[in-house]
């Protein structure tokens, strides 16, 4: 790898997608270093899952460069995606759990399709490290339509840990949970985060995660990143626009 | 007129993106990894589930079939072709048509709303940044156990409608196995068995790769599941019939003349 930019974990340059004539992306940059967690804010509707879709190489930009550790995903082959992607974690705003599968059998699918591990001792024991972590060592058996919205976003998130990601890019944590549960999975980010030393793109509304998680925070704003700064500075922001986040 | 039009032209991008999504089959089908596991796995849910449901309504078909067909031989003296006669309609049409419209109502729109719920709740998303190229592990797996169970299923559907008219001529008359079994098999020809497996190839691989197709593409939140499921019987059902003229047309060019 290019040790120049070894401490650069993502870089996305003049970032461009639109579906038919609506613009989504109209020239997003941004650079997330190693070990930063990086907040993008937005309205509804603003392009922030698509803006993290086309990082992850769900969704191709039109236009722009997206480079991952040092890496031009545009121009990779699939199986050396794969290899990019084995090292980041997806939280999906839905979970987006297999619900035709057990949470064990969820939380094993990224391990045997990447063929992290083969002896079943060994996924058997990051299956259960894994769901510890998240505070949830009982639900191994569970089918996903058993388990809370709280629960369900923590197996999602300990199937993102599992592969030991180095970057997680999280959609709309805690979204549609109550306000307790969402604390719960703000301090639950922090912690794996910790002990991982993961790098973050979190999307967010909410403030108070905000808050807790952001090293620096980006606004998504018609298609571009229209101002970034500290959760501080944008919150005593002279713009309108920037402030109306954070009333 | 503009509603023609525009009606029109969905139907025919559906189309043309449904040719294209078989063309990827095609394309991905012979590349490895192959997802035998999920194959199996899909031929036991799609095919081995399907067996009583496709047995009890060819046992019936054949029963009523030669209930319904004597009066008329009866009329004419020919009682004794009563068993070529119904062993042709079944093994040419009534049981390769009747077992795969079953299969379209039951696997296709299953096919449809799983891929499709899969899609709007971004499990196939999920798959694919685990690793996993979701048209193989999903798709290909599962149209390759369509195309390989129909034609088994139409085989014991033709078998089990043998049955019935056995159990039906016996109802009236007396027959005895062993002459049932010469009468039928004398009556019968390569030329209705080739043409009778060869369309319920296609039969099968139009019923995967349809289901697949509508619950792939499916938009729109959970209602577009239902809708996905809903046109995955009714395109598959209508692909039916004109695989089915098609193949009978092209059997007759081909061993008739
Ligand atoms: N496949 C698609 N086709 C057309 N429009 C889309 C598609 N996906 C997303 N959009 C549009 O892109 C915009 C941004 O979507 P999204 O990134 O999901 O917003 P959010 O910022 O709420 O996450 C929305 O207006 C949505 O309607
Ligand atoms: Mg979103």
């Amino acid at each position: 790898m290019d040790l120049a930019n070894a401490d650069i974990a993502i870089h996305l340059k003049d970032l461009h997608k639109s579906f038919g004539d609506k613009h989504i992306l109209n020239g997003f940059n941004l650079t997330l270093k190693r070990g930063e967690n990086v907040v993008v804010l937005g309205k509804s509707g603003s392009g922030k899952s698509i803006l993290i879709k086309c990082i992850i190489g769900l969704v191709p930009p039109d236009k722009g460069e997206i480079e991952i550790f040092g890496q031009n995903t545009l121009k990779l082959s699939p199986k050396d995606m794969d290899i990019i992607r084995s090292k980041m974690g997806f939280l999906f705003q839905s979970n987006a759990l297999y619900d035709s599968m057990t949470v064990r059998e969820n939380l094993e699918f990224p391990l045997k399709r990447l063929r992290i591990s083969k002896s079943k001792e060994n996924i058997n024991s990051m299956v259960e490290e894994a769901l510890t972590n998240v505070g949830l060592p009982d639900a191994v058996d569970l089918m996903p339509a058993e388990l809370s919205g709280g629960m369900k976003k923590r197996v999602s998130i300990a199937r993102t840990l599992i592969m030991k990601p180095e970057i997680i890019l999280y959609d709309e944590p805690t979204t549609g949970l109550d306000p307790i549960t969402a604390k719960e999975i703000t301090n639950l980010m922090l912690e794996v985060q910790k002990i991982y030393n993961i790098s973050s793109i979190v999307i967010s509304h909410d403030i108070r995660c905000i808050e807790l998680i952001a090293d620096r925070i980006v606004i998504l704003m018609d298609g571009i990143n229209y101002a970034q700064g500290s959760f501080e500075e944008l919150s005593h922001s002279d713009d309108e626009r920037v402030k109306s986040f954070f009333l | 007129m503009r509603f023609i039009i525009v009606s029109a032209r969905i139907y025919f991008i559906t189309i043309a993106e449904l040719f294209h999504f078989g063309v990827r089959f095609i394309k991905e089908v012979v590349r490895p990894p192959f997802e035998w596991k999920e194959i199996a796995r899909q031929s036991y849910l799609l095919g081995f589930l399907s067996l009583g449901l496709v047995s009890i309504t060819a046992f019936i078909l054949g029963l009523v079939l030669t209930i319904q067909s004597r009066p008329t031989l009866v009329e004419f003296g020919a009682e004794s072709w009563l068993p070529s006669m119904v062993s042709l309609s079944i093994i040419r049409e009534i049981g390769p048509v009747i077992t795969a419209l079953i299969c379209a109502g039951k696997i296709g729109s299953g096919i449809g709303a799983e891929l499709g719920s899969m899609r709007v709740t971004e499990q196939i998303d999920a798959m694919e940044v685990s690793g996993t190229n979701p048209y193989k592990f999903l798709v290909v797996s599962r149209v390759i156990a369509t195309t390989l169970m129909l034609p088994l299923l139409v085989i014991l559907a033709d078998t089990i409608a043998l049955a019935g008219c056995f159990t039906a001529i016996n109802l009236k008359d007396s027959i005895s196995f062993p002459l049932f079994f010469r009468q039928v098999f004398v009556a019968l020809n390569y030329t209705d068995i080739f043409p009778s497996v060869f369309k319920s190839i296609l039969f099968g691989f139009f019923i995967g790769i349809i289901g697949c197709f509508m619950g792939y593409q499916t938009k729109k939140g959970t209602a577009g599941v239902g809708r996905s499921a809903n046109s995955a019987v009714v395109t598959s059902s209508l692909a039916i019939f004109i695989i089915d003229l098609i193949i009978a047309q092209l059997s007759d060019l081909l061993f008739e003349l």
